[in-house]
């Protein structure tokens, strides 16, 4: 039975409500989406220095080991040249295949460094769930991030109409950032510590995976990505090179790794030079230029800078 | 398919729709097409374990049939084995064979025998623990003549696979829902609206505190070999969040769902989190289960009317039973066994008031402890945590780079569930938004809720926790 009474109550409270959660989701989707772009530190404003605004001549890609690697302003210095480093922690080919994307559909950099890790080309699911960093900058890039945003979710366009999907979860950042900004050193953020030795309590601490699992499996997604990456690079006119950061302790399969392996094919196929510096005897074993196990200190970093900054030179990759 | 997922998203408003479309042509037409509603619900994770509802619900329906037709008691024994053995044969070949072979090959092993061990590819079919217990109380309550076996075959088979409550619950008593399947429904907008209401509640503690909760609980959990003791407190308190908003937003949600096709689902959940002893806590927690051991477990054994040490055995009894129930590992076998040692212990030290927070925070850490062994990979596992939190406490595992922030939402989420409980346990109707006599203001109220599902929620369509039992 279906008394006509309630069922024109219900709809007419349903279209109230409705109309209530698109007032309340537009008034403060729009509200928190103000407060995003106006961030000055932190990971968002990062991004969106680099999709808005980044107008360097070098420009530096990769993980946490480019963000805690690269110094700009070592760059700027020996080469005369500007320079911004768009590493992401936590970040993946994905991310930043994406990022490059979106740069040069405004700006078209004179040389691109991306800083590559081994592992980049195994499958991973979180990452395809970290692209969502991209959602804030939906509503102006949605022809360049539909089609990768969509590979982990088809109906994102769907959801990302809604201002609050869009800017899920962003409050705290914002918050977090605007009571303790942090200093900016053109997308560097150094690591101060030293590792005292092989005794050092950090290598028994929490691996940086804790949040990330692995599997050995190539998701074919990636490598294209990462062939993309290069592909879209070279057809812009930018001067392309790979990098692999060094590592504190050597492990002699790593050069034997199938995604690593894969990744130095790619880049080879398309004339691309790779600078893997990961066997390098300066910093193999060398725990006074870690901060911990995976990421060097600035000292760690201001050596590797000079050290690839020469071999870039001497290889004329860079003028 | 997920409560939690577009497919649900879109099925839901038009199967509630077309059925009380359908309800037009009557109350069989109407029932039919919510057995066919749930049955495609099912099916759109594997539609081959379909079979083993139909057979069941085929099963008990005959078995209670027949044991309406007989009085010869060595005859009515033998059709409640037949479906005692069915459904439990059921439960045992699907979710225990490996576990008790992986068992038997262990302890054989440990006593210097030597046996070639061998498992079988199983899958476990989704909601089996709850839809076999549901059907059997059925047969049970007929031979213990305390049901009327029904004659509408349509409104059983719509009664065991009812899709609301299949996959995880509240496991109902066929005294419950065979009438309200028998009865005409009527569209009721009261219903319809606390219905929704519900639904929204139960998707916040799942969306935006259980899933979120349960990032920081994996990345702890996952990485055992890594962490230190107050990581382990941390996790197991948020973990103590996650399941009970996992499990209480999805009886929250189907219970709401349920409402909204005019039917009436058992309240599963009565903020456990408040308990003042561990045995007001079971008659908080996951209620239908607990009833359903008391009914037909606890009390066939005797239940309190024996004596003080049969009574003890009794209880401890059900509370290994119920974890293993739980899942077919021995992680859950010693969490039933010591939340039952903890209600022996209760019992012996006798009834006395039990007033004031601080028993509400002895209960909690207590039953907290117990989490240990439920959300623990295996038992070494456990052991490896519970020793850690006693002799390293070290430092607080709070994420790396973004993920700092997954603490910081999951407690935010906690909090405002944590108030509106309080507010529901010790001050009832007051200050309540939800139900104030303005409509613009419960409207507001409800819109804010949608709005913070959206804006704070997890979208990666996590599962259910009790899913997997």
């Amino acid at each position: 039975m279906v008394p006509a009474g309630d069922i024109k109550k219900f709809i007419i409270n349903c279209a109230k409500f409705i109309l209530l959660v698109l007032v309340v989701e537009y008034a403060a989707g729009s509200l928190t989406g103000y407060l995003f772009f106006r961030q000055k530190t932190g990971k968002y404003a990062r991004m969106t220095h680099v999709i808005q605004k980044d107008t360097s001549d070098i420009v530096i890609f990769g993980s946490s080991h480019a963000v805690r690697h690269f110094i700009p302003k070592v760059f700027e210095e020996e080469t005369g040249k500007t320079c911004y480093n768009a590493g992401a922690r936590g970040q993946r080919i994905m991310f930043h295949y994406t990022l490059q994307k979106l740069l040069l559909e405004r700006h078209t950099p004179e040389y691109i460094i991306l800083n590559i890790d081994e592992n980049w080309m195994y499958e991973s699911e979180k990452e395809y769930g970290r692209i969502g960093d991209f959602n804030p900058y939906y509503g102006k890039n949605k022809e360049a991030l539909h089609p990768i945003l969509s590979l982990d979710d088809p109906l994102i366009s769907y959801k990302l109409a809604l201002k609050s999907y869009r800017f899920n979860s962003t409050l705290v950042h914002i918050g977090k950032y605007a009571l303790q900004p942090q200093k900016d050193f053109q997308g560097f953020m150094p690591l101060k510590e030293g590792m005292s030795g092989p005794d050092d309590p950090k290598l028994k601490g929490i691996p940086n995976s804790a949040f990330v699992s692995s599997s050995e499996v190539i998701d074919t997604n990636f490598v294209n990505a990462y062939e993309n990456f290069i592909i879209n690079a070279l057809a812009a006119g930018s001067k392309l090179t790979i990098v692999v950061s060094p590592e504190l302790i050597f492990e002699e399969d790593f050069a034997e790794d199938k995604s690593f392996k894969m990744m130095k094919s790619i880049a080879a196929h398309h004339g691309v030079q790779v600078f893997d510096f990961s066997d390098d005897d300066d910093f193999n074993g060398a725990y006074h230029l870690y901060a911990d196990p995976n990421h060097m200190n600035r000292d760690g970093a201001a050596l590797f800078n000079g050290k690839l900054i020469d071999a870039l030179k001497e290889s004329g990759v860079l003028e | 398919m997920l409560f939690n997922s577009i497919d649900f998203l879109v099925f839901l408003p038009i199967t509630v729709a077309l059925y009380w479309l359908i309800g037009r042509l009557g109350r069989g037409p109407q029932t039919l097409f919510v057995l066919f509603a749930s049955y495609v619900f099912y099916g759109w994770w594997d539609w081959r374990f379909l079979g083993l509802i139909m057979f069941s619900t085929v099963v008990d329906f005959f078995v209670g049939k027949y044991l309406m037709l007989t009085e010869d008691a060595k005859r009515r024994k033998w059709l409640l084995f037949t479906s005692v053995f069915v459904n439990l044969g059921f439960l045992g070949f699907f979710k225990y064979f490996n576990f008790f072979l992986d068992s038997f090959t262990e302890a054989f092993t440990f006593f210097g025998g030597q046996v070639q061990g061998f498992t079988l590819q199983i899958v476990l079919p989704v909601g089996i623990s709850f839809f076999t217990f549901q059907t059997m109380s059925y047969t049970i309550d007929i031979y213990q003549r305390r049901l009327e076996p029904t004659k509408d075959f349509i409104a059983f088979a719509a009664f065991v696979g009812f899709f609301p409550q299949l996959v995880a619950g509240p496991i109902e008593r066929a005294s419950n829902m065979i009438p309200q399947f028998t009865s005409v429904r009527t569209f009721k907008y009261r219903d319809i609206s606390a219905g929704v209401k519900m639904m929204l509640w139960g998707f916040f503690m799942k969306i935006v505190v259980a899933d979120r909760a349960g990032i920081y609980v994996d990345a702890v959990y996952g990485n055992v070999a890594y962490h230190e003791g107050l990581s382990y407190i941390a996790a197991t308190c948020f973990f103590a969040f996650q399941v009970y908003c996992d499990f209480a937003g999805y009886s929250l949600i189907a219970i709401g769902s349920a409402k909204l096709f005019g039917f009436d689902l058992m309240t599963n959940f009565r903020r456990p989190n408040f308990a003042r002893s561990c045995a007001e806590y079971w008659s908080r927690w996951h209620i239908s289960l607990s009833t359903w051991f008391r009914d037909y477990l606890y009390i066939p054994l005797g239940g309190n009317r024996v004596s003080k040490p049969r009574l003890l055995y009794n209880i401890f009894i059900t509370f290994l039973i119920s974890g293993l129930w739980h899942g077919s590992n021995w992680t859950f076998v010693i969490w039933g066994g010591i939340n039952g040692i903890y209600l022996v212990v209760e019992i012996l030290i006798g009834k006395k008031k039990r007033n004031g927070l601080h028993n509400i925070f002895i209960t909690f850490l207590l039953i907290n402890f117990t989490r240990i062994f439920f959300r623990a990979n295996d038992v070494n596992d456990a052991f490896h945590v519970v020793k850690t939190i006693c002799t390293n406490p070290g430092k607080l595992y709070i994420g790396f780079g973004a993920d700092v922030v997954v603490p910081i939402y999951a407690l935010l989420g906690i909090g405002i569930v944590t108030l509106v409980e309080i507010k529901q346990e010790y001050f009832n109707e007051k200050f309540s938004l939800g139900a104030h006599p303005r409509q613009a203001v419960r409207l507001s109220y409800y819109a804010a809720m949608l709005f913070a599902i959206l804006y704070i929620g997890v979208f990666t369509e996590n599962q259910f926790i009790y899913f997997q039992f």
